[in-house]
């Protein structure tokens, strides 16, 4: 969706509350959003959970507040982000979700994370995917998604906005509340961080 | 060795630069032939985050999630943080990345404007010798210099009023005694005298007017300080 299309879209939810507008919207943000939530809590039924309120957020409160597509966007992340932090706020002490146990669970295992740290720089042979995995084939690279569990939260979210949600870094700094400059460099500790997590 | 373990951190940061300036991470690494192994597991990491992208829900998903919100919405009694969303707005709306330093800078500016104002005003009443004396002088200056040439004439004029103004009270108060400040007022009335009269400021009534003033005062302090001059014959 084009940055004039989805201005329309915004105007004429705004305008006339139509749900066929609300929808295009939420169609265009649904899978970037809840990626972002699942990449932080790790938990498919919380993703879904977050999600829903965060769409659910917009659709009630869209209409009052003043925002064009631009500031849109990091409004949006920035409601998903705040609504991770309460989870985490609300999980802190069961710390029932971690993403080692969910890779656990579902198909992960520690020879394929071996794999992963010590292949050599080949695309073809270490990154096998295509444009149309789902979830739990996007998983299936652990060792990374181990690394991003032990990161900061800062980092963590940092790291997957930056690169995962392609933001640019001043939207960044409005979502988490940072300067440009600070973001820069919560980026540059998290690469090395990550990097010494996974080839140390 | 320790190069191979520790990459140089502006080599480093350059590759990112460069990564995100939207160059791909391949022609990065050819940027970088010196350091190509070192640099294949950060582009490595970077590649991979971006596989990360992949993950997608199932339509299945998606559509749930929208019937969810619609039917949420349907109760009414939900309880939800407007206000939150409200400054969360703002705050994406509002906060370019220029607006802090800019609320610094109008905030000394303002406050060294003000400081400076009140400060003029507080020198109004000094009298030579005293400490904000050099304010009021400096901001005259500044004045005269800011004036088009047309205008200078009223300047001159009320610097010169202000000249005979401040000898007058010098000379009624008892207890002033800087002798230097005084011979240096003298100086500065005939300096200012003599240029209302080269620029022919005064005409022939203020002339003499102004003439007798300064005659009087000259005269009254050269004997109160006894200082050399004209009016020490008295």
């Amino acid at each position: 969706m084009e940055d004039k299309e989805l201005d329309y879209y915004i105007k004429s939810f705004k305008k006339t509350g139509d749900n066929s507008a609300y929808e295009k919207i939420y169609r265009y943000f649904f899978a970037k959003i809840y990626r972002f939530v699942l990449l932080n809590v790790s938990d498919h039924q919380a993703a879904e959970d977050i999600a829903i309120d965060v769409f659910y957020k917009v659709y009630n409160h869209l209409r009052e507040i003043n925002l064009d597509y631009a500031a849109f966007k990091p409004w949006i992340y920035r409601i998903a982000r705040n609504l991770v932090i309460d989870f985490y706020r609300k999980h802190s002490s069961k710390n029932d979700v971690s993403l080692q146990q969910y890779m656990e669970e579902i198909h992960a295992d520690e020879c394929e994370a071996e794999v992963f740290i010590e292949s050599d720089f080949d695309e073809n042979n270490i990154f096998p995917y295509t444009s149309d995995l789902s979830v739990e084939e996007g998983f299936s690279n652990p060792a990374l998604l181990k690394g991003l569990e032990k990161l900061p939260e800062i980092q963590k979210q940092v790291i997957i906005l930056r690169y995962v949600e392609d933001l640019d870094y001043r939207s960044i700094g409005k979502i988490i509340g940072k300067s440009e400059i600070s973001v820069r460099a919560i980026k540059f500790r998290a690469i090395l961080k990550l990097k010494e997590l996974l080839y140390s | 060795m320790k190069r191979n373990t520790d990459i140089n951190k502006k080599i480093l940061k350059r590759f990112y630069k460069l990564l995100d300036s939207g160059v791909a991470i391949e022609e990065c690494l050819e940027k970088f032939p010196g350091y190509k192994d070192e640099l294949a597991a950060y582009a490595s990491i970077t590649r991979n985050l971006k596989y990360l992208q992949n993950i997608k829900p199932e339509k299945t998903v998606e559509d749930y999630c929208l019937k969810m919100v619609y039917s949420k919405s349907r109760i009414s009694n939900i309880t939800d943080d407007k206000e939150t969303l409200k400054r969360d707005a703002a705050i994406v709306r509002m906060r370019p990345a220029y607006l802090k330093p800019l609320v610094i800078f109008l905030g000394v500016f303002i406050f060294i404007s003000f400081s400076f104002t009140g400060t003029i005003y507080a020198s109004d009443d000094s009298l030579p010798g005293d400490t904000l004396y050099s304010v009021k002088r400096v901001s005259e200056s500044v004045a005269v210099a800011f004036t088009p040439y047309k205008y200078e004439k009223s300047i001159y004029l009320k610097m010169l009023e202000e000249r005979l103004f401040e000898a007058g009270k010098i000379l009624n108060n008892p207890e002033y005694s800087n002798t230097e400040a005084a011979e240096k007022l003298i100086s500065d009335i005939d300096v200012t005298f003599n240029r209302c009269c080269q620029r022919k400021y005064l005409d022939s009534g203020s002339n003499t007017y102004f003439e007798e003033r300064v005659r009087h005062m000259k005269g009254g302090l050269h004997n109160r300080y006894r200082l050399q001059g004209p009016g020490t014959s008295g």
